[in-house]
């Protein structure tokens, strides 16, 4: 008999309806446009992370493929007659054989007395002694070739357009007023010409060990932003959108730390500019409190009912945790960087990087609120999931033995499919590199 | 057929059949969110929040249920979500009674219309006007509705009982001033 009143109430109510006003279908439809705005940067982050990428392959390829001695012609089609780019030789050797014009020489045999390695320290004294007597002005005279062979490359392309670790004596030139020479060596180590080219070309590669650590958070967005779980504070609602009721809560999310160790290929694309590419596996851990705590405000001792009886409120949750939680995750990252040095030939040189990485993550266990649902996802969701990041950077290398640096990486991957607003990994690390050699043949200097 | 072509367009997120979806079941779906709330205000909040939902998710629509009953589901939910997300309900949503109440039987004639009928059912107390809800028109048991309102069962069993009493005292007194305004017009 109970059940007739129900279901007559049922059945009388169900056909109710009432029309929505306009404003309804607008927050609707302005709620679900700002869905697709949110979606939005990362489409435009990975045609530049490619932009990149892309941009670096071709200056590799670029350097590659160019012939040295067509980086040469810059420098031979100045408004001079030609003059033919070779070490510098030892200054009285090339005053002696140099009375036509070097232009003359076969390369050959400006080569050739390169062998006579001997007579290069002996001369670069005679050299010096002439300029320290004579007070010698190298610029306007013509009769000096070889020392004019100098002054170009110390004025104009210097390493780039000669001999980068040439081992060849060379004449560099304070420019000011009154002109000032000095001469400097390296030792020598050419033997003959085409052992010369074969140093031109040489990149500066070499293999860098990576140490790192930093600050690791989640924020909503791809952006600097609030985070994400914190905002899901403004009140605890252990309500899923479809009616599960979750019996755990976030109550607060902290900033958590990463470790880092990875090896990296460093190739030298030119003077200026370089590419890294590199295997680094990654530690993450955030510190989350977590279970239920009642609100004291709510812990009321009377309400308003017919019976009078005592009341307590269960399941509201505002603040205080129960326990903490760790969340720890691991990545093996494959970062592409690309490089480059505002001073390469300071002994401190600054370097400015970005570039792009893959990332897999294989955490075990992560909890992460859905702010749209206030759900709490926990393990699953994380797991074996493939991550794309970007990141930046400046670095400060001393004396090309090693390098310290501070960079900010930003996952375009969301942390987890699952939740409706993606969150996204947001890390500054302290880095610290240095060169190593793998192998005998390898040298790890510059 | 129609429904299922809408669903399809809005899968793909497409604007126009997510509009005419929500032309087609928001009068009925503001109905039952109007049961649960105190103001039309409160229930086109609930509304507009459920519809985000239901073309957020509109994936996990199984095709072989309705789809009025799952989106009458996600109606109720969000409303007992934001029940108890606003102070004005919250308190008097999550009383726990101790005392026990016996169902009564009392099987009364309703010769009210649906708008005073549910009027009698939005002024129960909110506790009450909740559980009602649940229990006598979406079907819930009521071990459900102890968790969904996450409650002592006694409890729920407790309100329901108070809130059948108070509805049907509530409908009599409102059918005896609508008999009394009819004979006095």
């Amino acid at each position: 008999m109970a059940d007739n009143f129900e279901h007559i109430v049922a059945e009388k109510v169900s056909g109710f309806q009432i029309n929505p006003t306009k404003q309804v279908w607008d927050g609707v439809e302005a709620e679900l446009d700002k869905t697709k705005r949110r979606r939005s940067p990362l489409f435009w982050w990975i045609p530049l992370g490619l932009l990149l990428l892309l941009s670096g392959i071709y200056l590799m390829h670029r350097n590659t493929k160019e012939p040295i001695l067509s980086q040469r012609k810059s420098v031979q089609t100045g408004p001079k007659k030609a003059i033919p780019i070779v070490p510098i030789v030892p200054f009285n050797a090339a005053q002696s054989t140099n009375n036509d014009s070097t232009n003359s020489i076969p390369e050959t045999q400006q080569y050739k007395h390169l062998d006579q390695q001997k007579l290069i320290p002996k001369k670069i004294d005679q050299a010096s002694k002439i300029v320290a007597n004579e007070k010698l002005i190298i610029l306007g005279t013509t009769d000096t070739p070889a020392i004019e062979q100098n002054k170009m490359k110390t004025t104009g392309e210097e390493k780039t357009s000669g001999f980068p670790n040439s081992s060849v004596p060379i004449i560099s030139k304070t420019v000011s007023d009154t002109t000032t020479i000095s001469i400097s060596s390296t030792p020598t180590n050419l033997t003959s010409a085409t052992s010369a080219q074969k140093v031109s070309t040489k990149r500066k590669n070499y293999w860098a060990l990576h140490l790192g650590a930093g600050r690791t958070n989640i924020n909503e967005t791809p952006f600097f932003n609030s985070n994400a779980a914190a905002n899901s504070l403004a009140y605890i609602n252990n309500q899923s959108s479809l009616g599960t009721p979750n019996t755990i809560s976030l109550i607060s999310a902290n900033n958590g730390f990463h470790l880092q160790v990875g090896l990296s290929r460093h190739l030298q694309l030119n003077k200026r500019w370089g590419l890294e590419l590199g295997l680094q596996y990654r530690y993450l851990q955030i510190k989350q409190q977590v279970g239920s705590k009642k609100d004291s405000t709510l812990n009321i001792s009377d309400q308003v009912t017919d019976n009078h009886k005592s009341v307590v409120v269960p399941n509201y949750y505002q603040a205080g945790n129960n326990s903490v939680l760790t969340n720890s995750a691991h990545w093996i990252m494959l970062p592409v960087l690309i490089q480059f040095n505002l001073n390469p030939s300071a002994k401190i040189n600054w370097q400015l990087y970005t570039g792009a990485n893959a990332s897999l993550n294989f955490a075990g266990k992560w909890l992460l609120t859905d702010d749209a649902y206030q759900i709490l996802y926990y393990s699953k969701p994380l797991s074996n999931q493939f991550l794309f990041n970007i990141q930046a950077g400046v670095r400060v290398q001393f004396s090309k033995q090693f390098t310290l640096g501070f960079g900010w990486e930003k996952s375009l991957t969301s942390v987890s499919k699952l939740s409706y607003y993606k969150n996204y990994w947001n890390q500054y690390s302290l880095q610290f590199s240095k060169p190593v050699q793998l192998s005998k043949s390898k040298h790890p200097k510059n | 057929m129609y429904t299922d072509l809408l669903i399809k367009k809005c899968l793909k997120n497409e604007r126009a059949a997510q509009a005419k979806l929500y032309q087609l079941y928001a009068p009925a779906m503001l109905g039952v969110c109007y049961r649960y709330s105190k103001n039309k205000e409160d229930a086109e909040d609930i509304l507009q929040e459920a519809f985000i939902k239901v073309f957020r998710n509109i994936q996990q629509f199984q095709q072989n249920g309705p789809f009025e009953a799952w989106l009458r589901r996600i109606m109720v939910n969000t409303a007992i979500s934001y029940l108890r997300k606003h102070s004005r309900y919250r308190n008097e949503l999550q009383v726990e009674e101790i005392g026990l109440h016996p169902i009564s039987s009392e099987n009364p004639e309703i010769n009210l219309d649906i708008k005073d009928l549910i009027e009698c059912i939005r002024a129960l107390p909110t506790g009450y006007q909740t559980v009602f809800n649940l229990f006598a028109i979406e079907g819930f048991e009521h071990q459900e509705i102890a968790e969904l309102l996450q409650m002592n069962i006694n409890t729920v069993r407790s309100q329901y009982s108070r809130a059948r009493a108070l509805l049907i005292t509530a409908i009599k007194q409102q059918e005896i001033t609508i008999q009394s305004k009819s004979y006095g017009g």
